[in-house]
């Protein structure tokens, strides 16, 4: 078991467990970063993604596990990073109301060692497989239109790609590329079976991770990169 | 109260200074917690307890801390008190003793 170039967030304000889960992880290759509250936590979050985020509920002062994932529904970038409860309440009130909140996973204190890795592993590998799986679905190209800043581009068959943030919207035969600004990015060439592939994968009006596109042409990749990482 | 030993992985040496100094000062707070009768205090430090102590091989004082959480929570305040002064004791005569094992 290995977590080599795997980052994680540490949201826990007991320095006990927070000093111990980081050293297990770090033993494992684990890049760790560490916050005791919430709100050092979202600072950390505006500079750096991890790839999964652990989080305590319960603290002493300010905020608490649940208005963070009260928060990460707010926050698009967020929405793909998986949140993995970790906390000592083990009524089925908490958990119900965590994973209501989008909480990935919810384990339960104390930690033990092996189990927890155990579990983070797995964990962080299912969601790895869920991603995968959304690319799978735009492996072949196809051509769609956009409207970018009132312009119509139409994307081609070519081998380029681009990566954004995807929701799938009500109806469930669109795709739509994000940030907002991009409304009206409607991919309409997906056929249903492919389309159902991705809904076994996310909810409906959920956002998900970074997704594949093929078929678009480079100077439009370079653009969307542009007002995504402006975005973001 | 002769001296109890508490095995501990060797891996956990480095972290074991922070970690008793954070439950000494869990321990003084429970004590004024417990004196002033202020039940929000005791059970928030025992619950931090709960959950902390026992993945550092402190398996007594984990469920002690439990027992006690769950006495607060039902507001039980005696008994919660007794299952205090137990454990306490229990913890000025422990000696910590490493070894060379993996953490479970």
């Amino acid at each position: 078991m290995y977590f080599n170039d795997i980052s994680f967030l540490l949201v826990e304000d007991d320095e006990n467990t927070r000093m111990l889960m980081k050293k297990l992880l770090e033993n494992l290759g684990a890049e760790v970063m560490e916050a005791a509250e919430i709100k050092t936590a979202k600072d950390i979050l505006k500079d750096k993604m991890p790839d999964m985020i652990i989080l305590d509920l319960n603290y002493d002062d300010g905020e608490d596990g649940y208005d963070f994932l009260w928060y990460r529904n707010e926050t698009k970038t967020l929405l793909s990073v998986p949140v993995v409860i970790f906390s000592a309440d083990d009524d089925e009130l908490s958990i119900v109301r965590a994973i209501k909140l989008g909480a990935t996973d919810y384990l339960v204190k104390p930690l033990q060692a092996m189990l927890f890795l155990q579990k983070i592993r797995k964990i962080f590998l299912k969601q790895k497989k869920k991603q995968t799986d959304l690319r799978l679905v735009y492996k072949k190209p196809f051509s769609c239109e956009v409207v970018l800043d009132g312009e119509l581009i139409r994307f081609n068959s070519k081998e380029a790609v681009f990566e954004g943030p995807i929701r799938i919207d009500n109806s469930d035969k669109h795709f739509i590329l994000e940030p907002e600004f991009l409304s009206g990015t409607e991919v309409n060439d997906i056929v249903c079976r492919k389309a159902k592939l991705a809904r076994s994968s996310c909810k409906r009006g959920h956002y998900m991770n970074k997704c594949t596109f093929v078929g678009v042409s480079d100077s439009v990749v370079q653009t969307i990169k542009k007002i995504v990482r402006a975005w973001r | 109260m002769g001296k109890k030993i508490v095995k501990i992985s060797a891996e956990l040496s480095e972290l074991m200074p922070t970690f008793m100094k954070n439950v000494k000062n869990d321990f003084k707070s429970l004590d004024q917690a417990f004196e002033e009768k202020d039940i929000v205090g005791a059970q928030k430090i025992t619950h931090r307890l709960k959950g902390n102590a026992a993945p550092y091989g402190f398996i007594e004082l984990g469920d002690s801390a439990k027992k006690m959480n769950d006495f607060l929570r039902e507001e039980s305040f005696d008994q919660a008190k007794e299952e205090w002064e137990v454990i306490k004791d229990y913890f000025d005569c422990i000696e910590i003793e490493y070894i060379n094992e993996e953490l479970k």
